[in-house]
């Protein structure tokens, strides 16, 4: 799952890219409003976390370029303005949630989750198939009951292919969804993490099935 | 409605101001009043005695047997309602005729002393239908044989003090000269004037009392409008809102119009004052949270990664650096509140050079660490006008801000100059400068230059340095330096006469 956060305090992005990023998310990082729109529209971000008080291009007006240019993205304000009036026209300019500066760390995360589950359409917070169950909050999977110990990336390719369980998600958009552009990673490098996931899944777990050319689908064993 | 005892009321001063000269008006006209009608009382009772005992004595010209007949009806008919009884007396040597023994008749009052007029006749002033008379008489026949005119005296009779009308004549036939006489109690008359001036008194009263309450009536109308205006006062201490402003109605006197806008006035001042207090207080608690947010980030990365992951130095170098904003901010918010609240110090004159330079000497080690230079120059003494505190807290921003958005291995330029016997501090950096469409904005507080690779700033390095300027009537304006690069800020001091 990838991240957009638009943030202008350096230190303060890099804190919450490494919090998100410890909970198996990927993130990018823009400091200003004009360069997170160049980028949003183009791609398949999970969820964006937008400051409002952005030298040049406002946050709020940010939110509103995004919304008119078709960006469906879950929008989650983090923000020290904490007026109502802030809050309503964050709201009602496009945003899905809200938060104020300071925040606890767990609290961005949980609602970030939540963001994401809402706009995949899988509210529930655990994902089913066959005799897998992935966590969503606590980021564990087990199988048949035994937890399956995976690393994080394994974890967010698992996790994105288990939201489509049954469609064929190609590997570019795979690779998107997961890989931040810092991440770094070719295609390769997906196809060894998908590697990985078989051999721990095993055969009672769910098959990862490569379509050649095209990508992959997770179907129940 | 709540009484205030300890305040006096308008209305009662009012009317006190309208009441107690129209007292003592009336009081004048009472006395004025009082006196004339003694004056008048007097002389008329004089004049209706001397009329009286003349009528009298009328009769006493008459034969014997049409004076029986006369004398008692003219007795009845000088009987008044103010003096229902007669007093008067008729002697014919030591023999009363007629009336009161009591009323004797003058010492030298002889039966056969025929002496014309011993005493002078009474007198009055003339009036305006002056008829001319005969000895009193308006018919000369009845003026006949009378050797005394009516003349008036005070004398007594039983024993109270009263005036006396006298007047002699000849009886006709046998010649004997009779006394004929009327007299009025002194004091029955001071009675009856008293109860008149009482009357007159009373009257003024009631004047008085209709007065003031007409005044009252009117001073309550004439004050409605201020009682609106309470009004409009209480109703909004229902709702106290810093937006309330008393609303002038048609109907109100020009004399309300100050109050009104006076009192709009200072309600504007307290709501500008509120809303700078309320924007201060949410930008400073804005600029608060992202460096708290900051610190609360990291050290959740801190706690989850453990303190020798190669995540937890930048953790640590990102707390660091967030606790030092918040330092810096507190200190600023500090300054700005105090510069706000000192009230305005008496200027002094104080060397300019000397401040400047020992301010510029205090940062150059801190400019050292940065790597950055600092020069000064100034033509010697300057003198200025102000407060050296707050000027070398001035300076002291100037300087800081100088050092923080200088580019690395740039210089800080300090110089005091004298521009046409003035005193003008002027500060400049190599850094980016601010672009001249963002140098009206800096000056607000939290307003924040857009610009990367700068260190994010709390914007109120600035407002600082105006806010401190203003206090103490300096000017303070920003350009770009003569090499074309960075910031270039000129403070002008008012100069020490």
């Amino acid at each position: 799952m990838r991240i957009l956060l638009v943030e202008d305090d350096a230190a303060l992005a890099r804190g919450i890219a490494s919090s998100l990023g410890s909970e198996g998310l990927s993130v990018d990082i823009f400091g200003t409003g004009e360069d997170a729109l160049m980028i949003a529209p183009s791609e398949p971000y999970a969820a964006i976390v937008l400051d409002l008080g952005l030298p040049g291009m406002d946050g709020i007006e940010l939110l509103r370029r995004l919304r008119q240019a078709g960006v469906a993205t879950p929008i989650l304000i983090l923000t020290a303005r904490d007026r109502v009036d802030d809050r309503v026209l964050g709201l009602d300019g496009g945003a899905d949630d809200y938060m104020v500066k300071p925040f606890h760390p767990r609290e961005l995360h949980s609602r970030v989750r939540a963001l994401m589950r809402r706009a995949q359409g899988t509210p529930a917070p655990v994902l089913r198939l066959g005799a897998l169950e992935f966590d969503r909050s606590s980021r564990s999977v087990l199988l048949e009951g035994v937890a399956v110990p995976l690393r994080p990336r394994e974890l967010a390719v698992l996790e994105t292919l288990m939201t489509r369980p049954g469609k064929l998600v190609g590997k570019e958009q795979l690779s998107a969804e997961v890989f931040s552009f810092d991440d770094n990673v070719g295609i390769n490098a997906l196809e060894v993490y998908v590697g990985r996931l078989r051999r721990k899944l095993g055969e009672r777990g769910p098959a990862i099935r490569t379509v050649r050319g095209l990508g992959y689908m997770i179907e129940a064993a | 409605m709540r009484a205030y005892p300890r305040y006096k009321s308008l209305q009662a001063r009012l009317i006190a101001a309208v009441m107690l000269p129209l007292a003592l008006l009336v009081a004048l006209l009472a006395g004025i009043a009082g006196w004339a009608v003694k004056n008048t009382d007097s002389d008329t009772l004089d004049r209706v005695l001397v009329g009286s005992v003349r009528t009298l004595s009328g009769a006493f010209n008459q034969p014997p047997e049409l004076r029986e007949k006369v004398a008692p009806l003219i007795i009845h008919l000088l009987k008044r309602r103010a003096r229902p009884h007669v007093n008067f007396s008729v002697y014919r040597g030591d023999r009363v005729m007629m009336g009161d023994p009591a009323l004797r008749p003058p010492a030298d009052y002889r039966m056969d002393d025929g002496a014309i007029d011993r005493h002078p006749p009474a007198e009055f002033p003339k009036q305006a239908r002056d008829t001319p008379m005969t000895r009193g008489y308006i018919d000369a026949q009845d003026a006949d044989g009378v050797t005394q005119a009516a003349y008036l005296r005070d004398g007594t009779l039983h024993g109270r003090p009263a005036r006396i009308a006298t007047e002699m004549r000849r009886l006709p036939g046998n010649g004997d000269i009779v006394a004929i006489q009327i007299a009025d109690y002194v004091d029955d008359q001071r009675i009856y004037n008293r109860d008149y001036y009482f009357q007159i008194v009373g009257e003024g009263g009631l004047v008085l009392l209709v007065a003031g309450l007409l005044v009252w009536l009117a001073i309550g109308w004439g004050l409605r409008p201020f009682a609106a205006l309470t009004g409009q006062v209480r109703d909004a201490q229902t709702d106290p809102s810093p937006q309330f402003r008393l609303r002038l109605q048609p109907d109100m006197p020009r004399e309300t119009v100050p109050f009104v806008q006076s009192f709009n006035a200072l309600m504007t001042r307290l709501e500008k004052a509120n809303q700078s207090l309320r924007q201060f207080t949410s930008n400073a608690s804005h600029q608060m949270r992202t460096p708290l947010a900051v610190a609360r980030v990291h050290l959740d990365v801190l706690r989850r990664a453990g303190p020798h992951a190669p995540a937890a130095r930048e953790a640590i170098g990102d707390i660091t650096y967030a606790v030092e904003s918040l330092e810096r901010l507190l200190l600023q918010l500090i300054a700005l509140a105090r510069t706000d609240e000192q009230s305005v110090a008496p200027l002094q004159p104080f060397d300019l050079t000397a401040l400047a330079g020992r301010t510029a000497a205090d940062r150059a080690a801190q400019g050292e660490d940065d790597g950055i230079d600092i020069l000064f120059d100034a033509p010697g003494p300057v003198a200025a006008l102000g407060d050296p505190g707050l000027a070398g807290e001035l300076a002291g921003n100037l300087i800081d801000n100088a050092i923080r958005y200088n580019r690395p291995g740039g210089t800080v330029r300090v110089m005091v100059e004298r521009p046409a016997g003035g005193a003008r501090l002027v500060v400049e950096d190599d850094g980016p400068g601010i672009p001249e469409h963002e140098r009206e904005k800096v000056w607000e507080r939290f307003y924040r230059v857009a610009r990367e690779g700068t260190p994010v700033g709390s914007g109120l390095g600035l407002p600082i340095v105006r806010a401190l300027a203003e206090r103490m009537g300096a000017s303070i304006a920003l350009g770009t330096p003569e090499s074309g690069v960075g910031l270039r800020v000129v403070v002008d001091f008012r100069a020490a006469a």
